[in-house]
């Protein structure tokens, strides 16, 4: 046996044993209330993290410094401080995210039709009928598709670029007044 | 309250390749007020904020008290700050803020109290403990955020260009109040502003910062009277800038030409040839009668009424100058002829760069 063989089994071996692993943690959660709560809590994370770090930035950094050589340390300054200021972000995000978990269910469902169908309506359609390998390939499509449009509109609109301020101007004597601001 | 001195070793900080702070040392008296002076970008705030803490230097040594923190943190060292924009709590009332650092270090109720209330009488701002800061006048805010840091009785007190937010009456009021303050309660004070005047009207001494390194460092007057290079010349006040030559007479004296004209002053050791020459505007007065000897000949190009002096630009051989003058009630007109003589004081001769 060579030692490309060996390597070459061991990994096969690994592999194996991941699946099996990831296998049963799908078996335990399969069916459970867990999996509906993990399901809506990463489907809105989108919304609180974006509440947050608007609000965030609109805080002005030197209350965090303030803080700091007041004496306090990281944790103090975040619960007496930030979360204060952040309580309306936080509260407008979790009301959002709260109804929008309890009334999940996409309006398309109810809209499309015959005529015109929709991409995640039809794969669904197709999983209830059993035709995974139809619904893969479809939600193959459906992500390339996806990135492709992404990185365009990356393209065409560009990321935003904030320079750091001049240095500034050295004030010359050599101009009558010199500089007495 | 137990001031503490200061001391800077080969301070540096870099931000990647560009140096903020380069090679700086200094030290800083207890209970001395010290302002750290330059333009925009010249290392001055990275300075102050080295001190407290908010910055790590990337290499060299800072002492607060005899102790070195250099690597301590900012939460632990004995500094509070006074930013520029004031930072106050703006979910907290005005004793909240006063407070905080009170409460922080987890003092008894009683005290805290005690204390924040000792601390607003300070400031004169009594009564306002429900006050929230957005109820304040900016004068108010700052005051607020003096209180604030003055509660913990630090070693240090650090000021960010504290009064860049009120206008120019209160900025004189608030000016003197804070060296009022600092003399009363005999603190250290570190300072930063961009504006020579309020530097010179409440500093023990200035440190000249430009191009992240220091100018010059000494008393107000010395900084204004004998300014080592032609950049603290300008910064510290208007100056004029000509060529002369210099021709020693002793070993204090010197002969200085300039022109036409010639001045008689220290050559502060300076060897003889050609020097610049920084030239107050009020050292420079009008003589009567056109094209006496010795005097320079000049025509009147600006001339502008700024209530307790005139200020001119004038085009001579030696280049435009700027004069003050305090001859209001007899203004020279645009277009004028005059002749200048040099004041003895106010003309300093600087090594040519």
């Amino acid at each position: 046996m060579t030692l490309g063989d060996d390597v070459r089994r061991q990994g096969a071996v690994a592999a194996l044993r991941a699946r099996n692993h990831a296998g049963s943690f799908k078996r335990a959660i399969t069916g459970t209330a867990l999996v509906l709560i993990l399901c809506n809590v990463f489907r809105n994370m989108p919304v609180g993290v974006r509440a947050g770090i608007a609000a965030m930035s609109q805080i002005d950094k030197s209350l965090d410094e303030a803080s700091t050589t007041l004496g306090a340390r990281g944790l103090t300054t975040l619960r007496r401080i930030l979360l204060p200021l952040l309580k309306p972000a936080l509260v407008a995000a979790l009301v959002y995210s709260f109804v929008r978990a309890m009334t999940t269910v996409s309006a398309i469902i109810f809209l499309v039709s015959a005529e015109y169908e929709w991409a995640t309506t039809y794969i669904i359609n197709r999983v209830v009928n059993g035709d995974y390998g139809v619904a893969l390939a479809y939600c193959s499509v459906l992500i390339v598709l996806m990135l492709a449009v992404i990185w365009l509109i990356q393209r065409l609109v560009g990321t935003r670029r904030l320079g750091r301020r001049e240095v500034a101007i050295e004030p010359g004597m050599a101009q009558l007044g010199g500089t007495a601001a | 309250m137990k001031a503490a001195s200061i001391e800077f070793r080969n301070v540096s900080k870099l931000y990647g390749e560009i140096a903020a702070v380069k090679d700086v040392s200094f030290a800083i008296a207890e209970g001395s007020l010290v302002t750290l002076l330059g333009p925009s970008g010249c290392g001055k705030t990275t300075t102050l904020r080295m001190i407290a803490g908010l910055e790590l230097p990337t290499a060299g040594t800072i002492a607060i008290g005899g102790n070195d923190v250099t690597r301590v943190p900012a939460s632990e060292r004995d500094v509070s700050m006074v930013f520029q924009s004031y930072a106050l709590f703006p979910h907290m009332t005005v004793l909240d803020n006063v407070s905080y650092g009170l409460t922080v270090a987890r003092l008894p109720k009683a005290e805290v109290a005690e204390r924040a209330h000792a601390a607003l009488a300070t400031v004169g701002l009594t009564g306002f403990d429900t006050r929230l800061p957005s109820e304040l006048s900016g004068g108010q805010q700052q005051r607020v955020a003096v209180a604030r840091a003055l509660v913990l009785e630090p070693g240090v007190l650090l000021f960010d260009e504290p009064l860049s937010n009120l206008d120019a009456r209160l900025r004189r009021q608030m000016r003197e109040e804070i060296r009022e303050l600092q003399q009363r309660l005999s603190l250290t004070v570190v300072y930063v502003t961009h504006d020579q005047s309020e530097a010179m009207a409440v500093s023990d001494r200035i440190i000249v910062m430009n191009k992240a390194t220091i100018a010059q460092e000494g008393a107000p007057r010395d900084l204004y009277e004998q300014p080592s290079d032609v950049f603290v010349a300008g910064f510290m006040g208007d100056a004029n800038r000509v060529r002369g030559m210099l021709t020693r007479i002793d070993d204090r004296l010197g002969e200085l030409e300039i022109g036409p004209l010639t001045v008689r002053l220290a050559h502060r050791g300076l060897a003889n040839g050609a020097v610049d020459v920084s030239i107050r505007p009020e050292a420079i007065e009008f003589r009567n009668g056109n094209d006496a000897d010795g005097t320079l000949a000049g025509t009147v190009r600006k001339a502008a009424y700024i209530g307790g002096s005139m200020e001119y630009t004038v085009d001579t051989a030696i280049g435009q100058l700027f004069i003050v003058s305090m001859a209001v009630d007899r203004p020279l007109a645009v277009g004028a002829s005059v002749s200048l003589v040099l004041a003895n004081h106010g003309v300093v001769p600087i090594a040519s760069a």
